[in-house]
């Protein structure tokens, strides 16, 4: 494993897989906006994380945090090595399409989006244990549903891909081939929808890791859609090898309003109360 | 003597049967109530467990009683005559039980809350503790015990804060009259935009409400989980007053501008010193 030493600190180039790590020393890892230090004394490992924003980023890695703020976990044994891997967000995802375009009916269109993942870090070995299981992106929640019953969701604003040809995958995303089909008599306007990402498996093809196709069939504005986790990844895809199982197993096809969240125009009840 | 003797065998043999139907019946009632709570639970309700079992254990009671009675002898006609006497009046004494009995099962035909929820009701706000035969109990949120009788349950208004998943946070703002409310507008919305607690959907909206007598007054509209509605309105409150005081937004005190008649005269004020000496300039006594 190929790593840059900064004074204290030793920078993995990788950000998933295993590394082995030695007491007292410390580990940095930059994951989407999210950056993590661990550190090990013994039995005990200390995990730091730090979300950048646009106000506040971290040049500095070697400004290691302040002992407040660590997370502690008593391990049972000495784990010579952690482990970082990739799992999908434990929430469906509201895509916002930055660009939205009409899908007339009878129309069928694969679109790819980038999903950010989650990173899951576990001791590795005989005492295998997850440690801690944190976003590389703070995505903001949103409410998908009507007043009365609905869902929580993360929110993402989205640039939705066409092909697949010339697609640049970003290491801390999954690619999320979404295949949208228009069984209705009418205009599908896809401006945002809803992808089950919790029902998703997580594959890695070439050091590219893809979510497996999600197919949503849209019925008409007055109907629900009818949405299903493929389970296997694209079949261009050939030796894609699973990594992450779904966080819940997709036991039937969901019939869901996927394009509209039931939100209506007097969802706001104006005159207001105080 | 034998007949004292087959007297004396009878009446063992009566209070052995009796006996007998008194533990039986007793721990069959027991069990039955237990199994009949369970089923419905699960089906249903806990509190709707509660009452069914209970019914079937006061019911089981009763048939026990009369079962005992009868066995000793006791003509059930007579009784029930007199307790038909009896239960008026008690009819009378117990009215307001009565009806909180069955308003307790109106509440729970209804079911316009459940335990923990939180719900305000003749002023007070708790979490709901249980839900009985005759009250519900609630716990506040400064720890204390309330006990609410049904029948004010059913007779006032009840709001029920955490029916629904999610909830609006408002909050009201008055700004200067000199401040621009776009960019105030702006700035609020922006604020909820970057706040993680903050629903993206439903929308934050900010309204301009009206024209205050000491400010232009607006009101914050967001979303939050029902869970995270007293937090969210707390970190937008201080959010809000940051920003303003980085950006220079006058939240005005409630004040009154007094003018002596016309706009473009200056108000005539006089300042007398300590020494009592008129001070000169522009000025007259104030009186």
């Amino acid at each position: 494993m190929e790593k840059i030493t900064k004074n204290n600190v030793i920078i993995p180039s990788n950000i998933w897989g295993s590394f082995d790590i030695v007491d007292n020393q410390i580990y940095f890892w930059r994951v989407g906006n999210c950056n993590i230090w661990l550190k090990r004394e013994e039995d005990n490992i200390y995990i730091k994380w730090f979300y950048s924003n646009s106000n506040n980023k971290i040049d500095n890695e070697n400004i290691v945090p302040d002992d407040e703020g660590w997370s502690h976990y008593v391990i049972k044994g000495k784990s010579e090595s952690i482990e970082l891997s990739p799992a999908m967000p434990d929430r469906s995802l509201v895509i916002k399409v930055k660009r939205p375009f009409y899908l007339p009916p009878g129309i069928k269109k694969r679109i790819y989006i980038d999903v950010p993942l989650w990173i899951c870090i576990s001791t590795v070995g005989n005492n295998k244990a997850k440690l801690v299981e944190i976003p590389s992106f703070i995505l903001s929640n949103t409410w998908f549903g009507t007043p009365i019953e609905g869902q929580v969701c993360y929110w993402l604003m989205s640039e939705v891909n066409f092909g697949i040809e010339e697609y640049s995958h970003i290491p801390y995303m999954a690619t999320c081939p979404v295949t949208l089909k228009n069984i209705s008599n009418e205009n599908l306007l896809v401006k945002k929808f809803l992808i089950p990402v919790e029902n998703s498996v997580l594959f890695i093809h070439n050091n590219e890791l893809w979510s497996d196709e999600i197919l949503i069939s849209y019925k008409g504005q007055n109907d629900v859609s009818f949405v299903e986790c493929k389970g296997h990844v694209l079949k261009e895809f050939i030796g894609a090898k699973k990594i992450c199982e779904p966080r819940k197993k997709q036991t039937n096809k969901r019939f869901v309003r996927t394009f509209d969240s039931f939100i209506v125009k007097n969802f706001f009840n104006i005159p207001l109360n105080r | 003597m034998d007949i004292f003797y087959n007297l004396k065998m009878v009446q063992i043999y009566s209070f052995l049967k009796i006996l007998v139907i008194i533990i039986i019946g007793f721990f069959a009632l027991l069990w039955i109530t237990k199994i009949t709570r369970k089923t419905v639970e699960k089906k249903f309700s806990a509190q709707m467990g509660l009452i069914v079992s209970k019914i079937i254990l006061y019911t089981g009671l009763f048939i026990l009683l009369t079962t005992v009675l009868r066995e000793l002898g006791f003509k059930l006609t007579t009784l029930l005559g007199a307790a038909g006497v009896v239960g008026i009046a008690i009819g009378f004494a117990a009215q307001t039980s009565v009806s909180n009995i069955i308003s307790g099962f109106f509440l729970i035909a209804e079911k316009p809350f459940e335990v923990n929820d939180v719900i305000t009701v003749a002023g007070k706000t708790g979490v709901v503790l249980s839900i009985d035969m005759l009250s519900i109990k609630l716990r506040t949120f400064d720890n204390k015990f309330i006990r609410i009788p049904n029948e004010t349950l059913i007779k006032n208004e009840l709001i029920n804060i955490t029916k629904f998943p999610i909830r609006r946070v408002d909050i009201p703002i008055g700004i200067a009259y000199k401040e621009d409310i776009e960019k105030v507008r702006d700035i609020l919305l922006g604020i909820a935009k970057n706040e993680p607690l903050c629903l993206n959907e439903p929308e934050p909206v900010v309204v301009v409400v009206g024209f205050g007598n000491s400010s232009v007054d607006l009101l914050l509209l967001v979303w939050a989980l029902k869970d995270d509605w007293f937090k969210l309105k707390n970190i937008l409150i201080e959010e809000i007053k940051k920003r303003f005081d980085e950006e220079g937004i006058e939240i005005p005190f409630p004040h009154v501008s007094v003018y002596t008649g016309s706009v473009t005269q200056p108000f005539p004020v006089e300042i007398i010193s300590n020494n009592k000496n008129k001070v000169g300039g522009n000025m007259g006594e104030i009186k």
